[in-house]
């Protein structure tokens, strides 16, 4: 007790409140930017925090660690667009329901989740202090692999509406995620002999394009984010946190599923989130399908992914072994003012340790509460015109990408990755189901290898490994029961001869990677990627079958279950327009950062194309262009600065 | 008058071309930005050197330029060296923090023989120390006669780290019966495994907060230890040939947290980032960030750095070929 009041006096001082709140706002502002994520940010701020002491230093770090998962939701929500990787999940419904007028539902329902999660997750690590290094040795890696496998069967409930596709796309993102140089043999896998392909596919590009861009194509379509006049209100924001409190038990389910796998080292916010929106979706409970604007969709991941920041400090606090990769750099921190992680901070700077907790807590607080102060002014975004609001998003979207490796290449993957997005949002293959695949892929792979290596086939059999694969085979087992039940029941399907082209593209693509698998690698670096590739080949060649047989006889009924959770809905009107157009502009501004740089291009494209897209004045697009450029240049090269490589343009002036 | 105007005019013109000459003098070696790449990713010991260099290092160079770090990770910092090998400008604005290990990484890795180490241009490097093999007292692996003739499991992160390299080393110089364990997530999560039991110990490390801890024992050295209590586990190698390929692997330790500069970088700007990263490495509000950071100062010079490597690279093919073979 004389512990917490110590720690509540040193940090009621005003200099360390003033930390505390600049984190806050620092990290809400990297949280609503796409592309830049709190690690970066972390990294950034360490150096400022040489001079203070460490109540005001962990104050300020934790309290922007703390609240980038609460302002991702903000474009999330509102443009489909998840501002950081643990936000993907919360477009799904969020953003659905945005298209439906509720966005103040939607923002009220997810700070308020957000910041009960965050606090819960503070709470776990107040209790976990006496108990977290037995805690900590009791898990051993064979129980990582389990938490791992056990996550990867959420897939199962995340497959949608035609649960092959689902598998096959889960199957997808794995295979995805083996690019790059692998952990074990230390071969390149797929890389194409790319240099920028080492390291794999870097998730929040991959999130960018998959759940970003496709959600442009129909915001373009429709004209803005929601179709009806309804003006937003705080009613609407009222009756958001009404919900999160009505559904108290889902939000403290999924927050301590947020703060125990926030604990397991490899566990990362993307993951845990999905887990935690497959958890929410198994019970829909009344209100519109998953995927189309269920207020509880967007409850359980915000809950879950602020969790997170307590649960991850346990594993870093007691031992020094970070529990996710912004806990890495925190590390550094604690090395910086003399804190040794382990026995002494939880006895001589056990007050520290404390001050830590009431930093994550009173941070999710503050966030949340700035936040749902904001979210009138930013619900009427949903009413701005999409001639305006795309060519914004584009804009962020594109220099977010482009800022993680400055490389033509990242403009690319973006792009393509998009492209693979909008395919899979049209024909109803999930992209949740792919984004769950491609962040456990590498955890479940090295995590099997670390538990064969150190005790072969043995670890099967200790208890908790047991329980956790029961579990997942038990909900495999359940799910595909009710499939079998569902079978015959056919709702809305989309298009057969584009399906039955992806169905077959993904076949080949199967086929191909197992046997450049089987031919190339050796045998530890080949094994995962021919079992996933195995699965993808055999799923995608039986869906496209079953889309063959649907197209031949049109009078058969194929497997579809109407009522189950699903992303789907067929879509009206020229998809196909939108999708083109959306493509376009992103290689249009792509070509003009290379040419000229990320200022001027800013410029140009976002007046350009809000010209082009149908603004009848001249002064709207060129006051909004140097809104934009302005809002580019303070974030990118005031408050974080880098070296941008040298535009072409001025790299071609330049010589004689 | 006509003579006057001519000789003012000729002082001007002299004056100017006097100017002009002493600023083209200054401008070669003046630094106006610099950027520090890192080839780990951030939070890292490599990134957290590049950030401390970065702060103190501009103050040293002509022109004071301002210093950003950026992270490029990749291939255990091959990526990194590689794009500094081909693409990186050479004018002194970009400099790279690389792993010691680049220098050998062709020999090591034919597949990177593709790569002249000699043409990296060496600014100096931070730390010269030797590195561990220490075991949890656990373990019951306290000597090294145990050491070598037990059986159990080492811990490393990935085939291309020092935590690998040298336990590669180790087994294969002594013909020890050890397996290593790949795939964990650097030396914090190896330290637990063995703190869990999993397994028994760790190799390539340099960490003093876990060898002064009560539950290890140090095993061996690789280098010299700095009181000498530790036996050196290259001497018990017993082959020549083997043994001059463990020195050639172990001498990247003298050369720990290096700075380089692209291949065809300007002499007098090498040297002046060579005389102020030499300067810096003594300035008193540098080694005090230093230790604030338990940052180990122990500074090897670019020229230096420049000797060591061609004296290593200049051994008899067999001794790479046995270089090879003992950190498969």
């Amino acid at each position: 007790m004389d512990l917490i009041l110590t720690a509540i006096a040193e940090m009621a001082q005003p200099f360390r409140m003033l930390m505390l709140v600049t984190g806050v706002f620092a990290g809400l502002v990297v949280g609503v930017v796409p592309g830049v994520g709190g690690l970066f940010a972390m990294a950034l701020l360490i150096p400022m925090t040489y001079g203070m002491d460490p109540y005001a230093a962990f104050a300020l770090l934790l309290g922007m660690g703390s609240v980038t998962t609460t302002s991702d939701t903000i474009p999330a929500i509102l443009f489909g667009v998840p501002g950081s990787v643990g936000a993907a999940a919360t477009v799904l419904d969020g953003h659905a329901m945005a298209k439906k007028g509720e966005a103040a539902r939607a923002f009220g329902a997810s700070y308020s989740a957000s910041m009960i999660g965050g606090v819960f997750g503070a709470l776990v690590l107040a209790l976990a202090i006496p108990v977290m290094r037995p805690l900590v040795l009791y898990l051993k890696t064979p129980d990582f692999f389990a938490i791992c496998a056990f996550g990867l069967s959420i897939v199962a409930i995340l497959a949608g509406s035609q649960p092959l596709k689902g598998l096959a796309a889960a199957m997808l993102g794995m295979l995805a995620s083996f690019v790059g140089i692998d952990q074990i043999a230390g071969v390149e896998r797929w890389s194409f002999g790319q240099i920028y392909l080492w390291d794999g596919l870097p998730v929040s590009l991959v999130f960018l394009g998959l759940f970003g861009l496709p959600e442009l194509a129909s915001l373009l379509l429709r004209g803005s984010i929601q179709g009806s006049a309804e003006r937003p209100s705080y009613a609407g924001m009222r009756q958001g946190i009404l919900d999160t409190l009505r559904e108290w038990p889902l939000v403290l389910r999924c927050s301590a599923i947020g703060s125990l796998l926030g604990a397991v080292p490899g566990i990362g916010i993307a993951v845990l989130d999905w887990i935690a929106y497959g958890h929410a979706s198994r019970r829909p409970g009344s209100g519109p399908k998953f995927g189309q604007g269920n207020v509880r969709g967007v409850i359980a991941p915000e809950s879950a992914n602020n969790a997170k920041e307590g649960g991850a400090l346990i594993p870093t606090i007691a031992f020094g072994v970070p529990g996710s990769a912004s806990m890495s750099i925190l590390l550094g921190a604690f090395v910086v003012h003399g804190l040794v992680p382990g026995p002494e901070m939880l006895g001589k700077n056990a007050a520290i340790t404390v001050s830590m907790v009431l930093s994550v807590a009173v941070a999710n607080i503050v966030g949340a509460v700035t936040c749902l102060m904001l979210t009138r002014q930013l619900a009427r975004i949903a009413q701005v015109s999409a001639s305006i609001l795309v060519p914004l998003v584009v804009t962020f979207i594109v220099i977010g990408a482009y800022q993680t490796n400055m490389s033509a290449f990242d403009f690319l993957l973006v792009i393509l990755v998009g492209a693979v997005g909008m395919a899979m949002k049209e024909l109803n293959w999930p992209r949740s189901a792919f984004s769950l695949g491609f962040v456990l892929g590498p955890a479940l792979e090295n995590y099997f290898f670390l538990a064969y290596q150190i005790s072969g086939w043995s670890w099967l059999k200790q208890p908790l490994v047991l329980v956790l694969l029961g579990l997942a085979v038990a909900g495999v087992v359940r799910q595909t029961l009710s499939w079998i039940r569902a079978r015959g029941r056919a709702g809305a399907l989309p298009l057969a001869l584009p399906d039955i082209a992806m169905g077959a593209i993904l076949t080949v693509l199967g086929i191909a990677a197992l046997v450049t698998a089987a031919a190339g690698f050796p045998f530890e670096a080949a094994i995962f990627p021919i079992i996933t590739a195995s699965f993808l080949t055999l799923f995608s060649l039986l869906t496209t079958v079953q889309t063959v047989w649907r197209w031949r006889s049109p009078t058969a009924i194929a497997v579809a279950a109407p009522e189950a959770a699903g992303e789907w809905q067929p879509s009206g009107g020229p998809v196909m327009k939108g999708n083109i157009a959306v493509i376009g502009l992103c290689l249009a501004l792509a070509a003009l950062v290379l040419l000229t740089g990320h200022l001027a291009a800013t410029f140009v494209f976002v007046a350009g194309s809000i010209v082009a897209l149908g603004s009848r004045s001249l002064k709207t697009p060129l006051a909004v262009a140097a809104g934009a450029t302005l809002a580019i240049y303070a974030l990118f090269d005031l408050l974080a600065s880098q070296p941008w490589p040298t535009p072409w343009l001025a790299a071609l002036l330049r010589l004689p | 008058m006509g003579l006057e105007i001519t000789a003012r005019l000729r002082a001007f013109l002299f004056a100017v071309s006097l100017a002009v000459a002493v600023g083209q003098q200054a401008q070669a070696v003046e630094f106006k930005a610099l950027t520090i790449k890192v080839g780990y990713g951030a939070g890292g010991g490599y990134d957290q050197s590049s950030r401390l260099i970065a702060r103190h290092l501009g103050r040293f160079l002509p022109g004071n330029p301002g210093i950003v770090v950026q992270n490029v990770p990749g291939g255990g910092s091959l990526k990194l060296t590689k794009m500094l090998l081909s693409s990186e400008p050479a004018d002194g604005s970009v400099v790279a923090a690389i792993s010691e290990a680049m220098f050998y990484a062709p020999i090591l890795d034919p597949k990177n023989a593709n790569f002249d180490p000699h043409a990296l241009r060496w600014i100096g490097s931070l730390v010269d120390d030797a590195a561990y093999c220490l075991t949890s007292k656990s373990s019951g692996i306290d000597t090294m006669d145990k050491f070598v003739h037990s059986d159990f499991l080492i811990g490393s992160s990935g085939k291309s780290s020092s935590t690998y390299v040298f336990a590669a080393l180790a087994r294969n110089g002594v013909k020890a019966k050890f397996n290593i364990v790949t795939g964990f997530d650097g030396t914090a999560d190896i330290e637990l495994a063995m703190q869990r039991g999993e397994i028994a110990g760790v190799c390539g490390v340099q960490n003093y907060v876990l060898r002064a801890s009560p539950d290890i024992n140090t095993i061996g050295v690789f280098g010299r230890s700095a009181d000498g209590s530790a036996p050196s586990i290259a001497d018990s190698i017993v082959d020549p040939t083997e043994r001059q390929a463990a020195d050639l692997i172990q001498s990247s330790l003298h050369i720990h947290h290096p700075l380089v500069a692209p291949p065809g970088t300007p002499k007098e700007t090498l040297d002046a980032l060579r005389k102020a990263y030499s300067e810096m490495t003594k300035d008193p509000a540098f080694l005090a960030d230093a230790q604030k950071l338990e940052q180990i100062v122990a500074p090897t010079s670019g020229e230096a750095i420049d000797r060591l490597v061609t004296e290593q690279l200049k051994a008899a093919p067999e001794v790479f070929e046995a270089a090879r073979n003992l950190v498969k």
